[in-house]
């Protein structure tokens, strides 16, 4: 199995920016399988970026613990990080352009990405065998300002493809596509994940891919806020026995409300103390 | 590699142009030093007479060493330069004293050399073709009676004679013809005539007489000083600089050899006057004489060609900070595939470093192309096409620096943390901090700026000092300009004042302003400071020259006795040609034995007007002082230096005469000009009634202008007169004679190093705006949105861009000056040092003011035309592009 399994424990990272700490993530526990194929939802600035970047080693928390596959990432040193990007972790990019380097074609992108790993001494497919996988081989000599925001999105993925990573990470994949070429990059890389097993982590806004996807996580607030799974929106008790409300509940409950928990019949039902009520 | 730079082929042209720059200036240096050295020789050797650059061997003395040498065994003596010299012409000499039943015997020389008949003119006879037979001079015919056919005789060596008890042989020669002489360079500048008649060392003198060959063999007895003789003619557009000092190790060496050679026959070493076995020639001592002018150049050159060079290097590190932050997102496509930082720093350099180097060659083709017209108008003496050895050494250096300031510019980027990289797009940093880099530039440059200001920083190190103080300055500006600005900004803003409040406020915020800043002061520092340089160095050269002839022009009256006749004839003709003493005076010269005092005889007005006082001059009243003196002692005197002994009180000065009188000092100037250190000047008249001029003394004339046409009117009815002229000499000729050094033509260099420092100042201020215009305008669209109207906008870029521009060259032309005033004091400005000190190392102050006007016209014109370029790119749609 080339999945790789993802692991966080009290994950917290806090950003220092003009003299203030942010909070970016507070306390995440997330567990993903090898070769699952899940989206991390949620609103701007919840976090979801830092998480990815977090997982793909970027930088390090500033607290709690991320495994990936038997790789501590959160403690690596940066030669093991840098050996784990080269081959087995793979981190897209919002945005095609940023994964590739403007001057050279495509084949060119992946077969520099491929560089590193190839040296390390990895059997890899040729870049061109990498492309037609991805379903573009025409424009393996094509340069980047000539393809369609599509075909680049394919390329950048088949950047990040070409080493046969463990983990595909995918910051919004599908933004500024076109819905034919969102598809497209949803299909190929379902296909790869169904294809070679790869564990693929996808961050996106767009409700279509969330339904494309078997599960999703939002994530709110820094914390996980919810789960999906086939369609079904779940909330997820924390680690410390924290459970997030679902944004809407949220509006009925306002911060300070104080409620009960009544299992009923094999299910719990969640009881607030309104006030009025309380004084009559 | 190509498909990258490609890609980015402005910016990489751009880069390869600033390359190319800085390799100019590492090449150009020695390039034009070797120019220098070549023109220098040049002048060197078409100034020496051809005595002193041509060589002169003389074997041993006859009469001592008990043989007679062959001419040729003289030939083929110098080891590896012989070839620098013409074919050489043999020869043989002796000395005569020649019995005129006189009662001093007429001594003079007597010669052959080898095709001697062709280089003179023979008047009347035929050229000696047997042993005895001899040539006169006209001169010597006449003033002894000679005519062709007459016998003469003189003894022969004495010194075997004087062991064997004996009187001396006497030998007899017939005069077979009498010549004029011609052709002096043939002659080597040996004199073969104006002796005749004149007395030297108590005994009257004869001509050079020419004979055969064979006089110098049997059965002629060996004469007195009889020397086999070879004369080499330089080749002089054969000697270059290195052919000098190959020259002048042979000589030297030869000279060693001849001396150890003839030790036990002759002692003391050879001179022109009275040559023993050995070498007559000053290529030795011109070869020293140009080394000098080197070791000179050694200082200057790279003065100002490595700040330049560092400016050069500042402002391509401005553009590869531009180029490698423009590639933050390839760094981050490699990091995030696994290279590290070792990948992306390969990333880069792989692609930047090409852009580098692509400017070396272009650079050293420049360089090649600007000494050009050095070579062919700025130097005189042609000096010739070169590759010098040290032109390698220093485009090798250049390129170390190119790589060097290229790699750090690549790791800042390439080990960057990859967070960093994905969420910082700029290097934009509020406020007073400090970078770690900045602050080491501060601390290094301010603890060189000390050290020099504190005399611990010397030699190669202290040459730097100007560069260390503008990039101090410049640096501690670029961080206390935008707090200030801002503040101000703030004020301004308040009161309502939204153009200048915004535009400093925008000048705060922008890395720009304190990279302009900085850059402005290092380039108007250096202009400031190449200018100072020339100003001074022209001032010094002027005031020397000044000094050294004393008026616009001087001619020398050739005398040797007769000088109170010569002075009287003189006197008339100045009178009748320019009666009121306004446009030429005569000067007599009395100096002592030792050269080291002497006197000037004036008329205390014509001399008060007409010599080159400067601003040392005495006053009106110590010149009225001076001509009302008596016939009796103490002559009134104006008194430089230390003119003669003094005691109790009482002052020396030498008559007309050389005998010393008793003089009272009625004021002391600081310099006489056209003498030494130590003068006295009394009046003419004075000095005349209380001694006779006689030998002692010389007259030159003294003219107020440099009129030819005037000049040569006195100087042809003086010579109607009986009176000729020695030697004229000029203002300008002393000037230029001056000005064709190599301290001179460094200094020169100082023009092209200002032009250079403004237009690298230009260059650097369009990389910025071009690297940074787009989030300025971007800035500026977000204020038009904000309301401001279109003119206020418009104005604050060029506002934004005049600000640290016209802080930065005021700054950068204080320490220009400074810089001038602690480093010309060690900066060559004449290649010998006079023999009186007349250095004026004042600020030019004026020049200072015009090159500062001059570079805030440049850049304040180059930071408008920026500034309006940016303010045309504000258009809404930039909004849409941001986001």
């Amino acid at each position: 199995m080339n999945g790789m399994s993802i692991r966080t424990h009290g994950l917290v990272h806090i950003y220092h920016a003009e003299g203030h700490d942010v909070a970016a993530l507070s306390g995440v526990d997330l567990d993903v399988r090898a070769g699952e194929l899940m989206g991390l939802l949620g609103p701007s600035g919840a976090g979801k970026s830092t998480l990815m970047s977090l997982l793909a080693g970027l930088f390090r928390p500033s607290a709690g613990k991320i495994f990936v596959g038997e790789h501590e990432v959160s403690a690596a040193s940066t030669k093991e990080l840098d050996r784990l990007q080269a081959t087995r972790v793979s981190l897209i990019l919002q945005g095609a352009a940023r994964n590739l380097l403007p001057y050279a074609t495509p084949a060119a992108n992946v077969r520099f990405a491929q560089h590193t790993a190839r040296r390390a001494g990895l059997d890899l497919p040729p870049p061109e065998a990498v492309l037609d996988e991805l379903g573009i081989p025409a424009v393996a000599d094509r340069p980047l300002d000539r393809l369609t925001p599509g075909e680049l999105q394919l390329v950048a993925m088949a950047v990040a493809l070409g080493t046969r990573p463990g983990l595909v990470l995918a910051d919004e994949p599908t933004s500024q596509l076109d819905h034919g070429a969102r598809d497209l990059v949803l299909e190929r890389l379902a296909e790869i994940n169904r294809t070679h097993g790869t564990t693929v982590v996808l961050v996106t806004h767009d409700p279509h891919v969330a339904a494309f996807l078997p599960r999703t996580v939002t994530i709110r607030d820094g914390r996980i806020g919810g789960e999906g799974r086939s369609g079904e929106e779940y909330a997820v008790v924390t680690a410390d026995g924290f459970l997030p409300l679902p944004g809407h509940v949220r509006d009925d409950l306002p911060p300070g409300t104080l409620v009960r928990f009544h299992p009923v019949d094999g299910h719990y039902e969640l009881v607030p103390e309104r006030e009025g009520a309380e004084d009559e | 590699m190509l498909s990258a730079l490609r890609y980015r082929a402005g910016q990489v042209v751009v880069i390869a142009l600033l390359s190319a720059l800085v390799t100019t200036c590492a090449a150009f240096a020695p390039l034009y030093d070797r120019a220098m050295q070549q023109a220098a020789v040049a002048v060197a050797l078409e100034d020496a007479p051809s005595a002193l650059r041509d060589l002169q061997i003389y074997g041993p003395d006859a009469e001592w060493s008990l043989r007679r040498t062959e001419p040729g065994e003289l030939v083929g003596l110098l080891p590896s330069t012989e070839h620098l010299f013409q074919k050489p012409v043999l020869g043989s000499t002796a000395t005569t004293r020649l019995d005129l039943d006189r009662v001093a015997p007429v001594e003079g020389e007597l010669w052959w050399r080898a095709g001697q008949c062709d280089h003179v003119d023979i008047a009347v006879g035929s050229c000696p073709a047997a042993s005895r037979q001899i040539m006169v001079t006209e001169a010597e015919a006449e003033e002894y009676g000679f005519t062709v056919g007459t016998v003469v005789k003189a003894k022969a060596a004495s010194l075997l004679a004087t062991v064997d008890n004996a009187e001396p042989e006497i030998v007899h020669y017939e005069i077979v013809g009498i010549y004029r002489a011609a052709d002096p360079d043939w002659w080597q500048g040996l004199q073969l005539d104006g002796r005749a008649g004149v007395a030297a060392s108590d005994l009257p003198r004869h001509d050079a007489w020419l004979t055969d060959q064979s006089t110098f063999s049997t059965p002629t007895p060996v004469l007195p000083r009889e020397h086999a003789w070879v004369g080499y003619r330089l080749r002089t557009d054969e000697v270059g600089v290195d052919e000098l000092a190959a020259l002048k190790t042979d000589l030297v060496q030869l000279s060693a050899t001849l001396e150890e050679d003839s030790s036990g026959t002759v002692g003391g070493s050879p001179d022109a006057g009275d040559p023993s076995s050995g070498i007559v020639s000053s290529l030795p001592a011109l070869a020293d004489r140009v080394d000098a002018q080197i070791q000179q150049s050694r200082t200057t050159v790279p003065l100002l060609l490595c700040q330049l060079g560092l400016l050069g290097v500042i402002v391509l590190w401005l553009m590869l900070l531009a180029a490698t932050d423009q590639r933050r997102s390839e760094v981050v496509v490699a990091r995030l595939r696994g290279r590290g930082t070792a990948g992306a720093r390969t990333l880069l350099m792989r692609e930047l470093l090409p852009a580098v180097l692509l400017g070396v060659v272009p650079g050293v083709v420049i360089a090649l192309l600007g000494a050009w017209p050095a070579r062919a108008l700025v130097l005189p003496g042609d000096p010739p096409f070169e590759l010098p050895r040290s032109l390698v050494a220093a485009v090798l250096i250049a390129v170390a620096m190119l790589v060097l300031v290229t790699y750090v510019a690549v790791v800042r980027v390439a080990r960057e943390p990859l967070g960093t990289l994905l969420h910082r797009t700029g290097g934009r940093r509020p406020g007073w901090r400090l970078g770690v880099g900045d602050a080491i530039a501060i601390a290094v440059s301010g603890a060189g700026v000390v050290a020099f200001a504190t005399g611990s920083l010397t030699g190669a190190l202290a040459l730097a000092a100007p560069a260390l103080l503008s990039v101090f300055v410049g640096l501690v500006l670029a961080h206390l300009l935008p707090p200030v600005a801002a503040r101000l900004g703030g004020t301004l803003l308040h009161q309502g004042r939204l153009r200048a409040g915004v535009s400093l406020l925008d000048a705060s915020r922008s890395i720009m302003t304190r990279r302009t800043v900085a850059l402005a002061t290092v380039a108007g520092s250096l202009a400031v400071f190449s200018v100072c340089g020339l100003v001074v160095g022209d001032r010094n050269r002027e005031l020397a020259a000044e000094q050294a002839i004393g008026a616009p022009v001087v001619v020398q009256v050739q005398s040797a006795s007769l000088t109170d006749s010569r002075l009287q004839v003189v006197e008339t003709v100045l009178a009748d040609l320019d009666p009121d003493g306004k446009r030429v005076t005569p000067v007599v010269r009395t100096a002592s034995s030792s050269g080291q005092i002497s006197t000037l005889a004036v008329d205390p007005e014509a001399f008060s007007r007409i010599a080159l006082f400067a601003d040392g001059a005495p006053s009106q009243k110590a010149w009225s002082a001076l001509s009302a003196g008596s016939s009796r002692e103490p002559v009134p005197t104006i008194t430089a230096g230390t003119p003669a002994e003094e005691g109790a009180g009482e002052v020396t000065v030498l008559g007309v005469d050389g005998v010393h009188q008793k003089a009272t000092r009625v004021a002391v100037a600081d310099r006489i000009p056209g003498d030494g250190p130590n003068v006295t000047v009394v009046d003419l008249s004075t000095a005349t009634e209380l001694a006779t001029p006689d030998y002692e003394s010389s007259i030159a004339l003294w003219f107020a202008t440099e009129d030819p046409a005037f000049v040569d009117t006195v100087v042809d009815t003086l010579a109607s007169e009986g009176v000729f002229a020695a030697d004229t000499r000029t203002l300008t000729g002393v000037r230029h004679s001056l000005d064709a050094s190599i301290p001179s033509w460094s200094l020169w260099l100082g023009v092209v190093v200002g032009f250079a420092a403004v237009l690298l100042a230009v260059v650097a201020l369009t990389v910025l705006t071009v690297t940074g215009w787009r989030v300025l305008a971007l800035d500026l669209t977000a204020l038009r949105l904000a309301g401001v109207d279109q003119r206020t906008v418009a104005g604050i870029p060029t506002y934004a861009r005049l600000l640290p521009v016209l802080v930065g060259v005021l700054a950068g032309a204080g320490c220009g000056a400074i810089c001038a005033a602690l480093t010309l004091p060690d900066v060559p400005l004449l290649a010998v040092p006079p023999d009186v000190d007349v250095t004026d190392l004042s600020i030019p102050w004026a020049a200072v003011a015009m090159t500062t006007i001059g570079c805030l016209i440049v850049l304040g014109a180059a930071a408008a035309l920026l500034g309006h370029a940016v303010a045309a790119m504000v258009r809404f749609d930039r909004l849409r592009e941001a986001a």
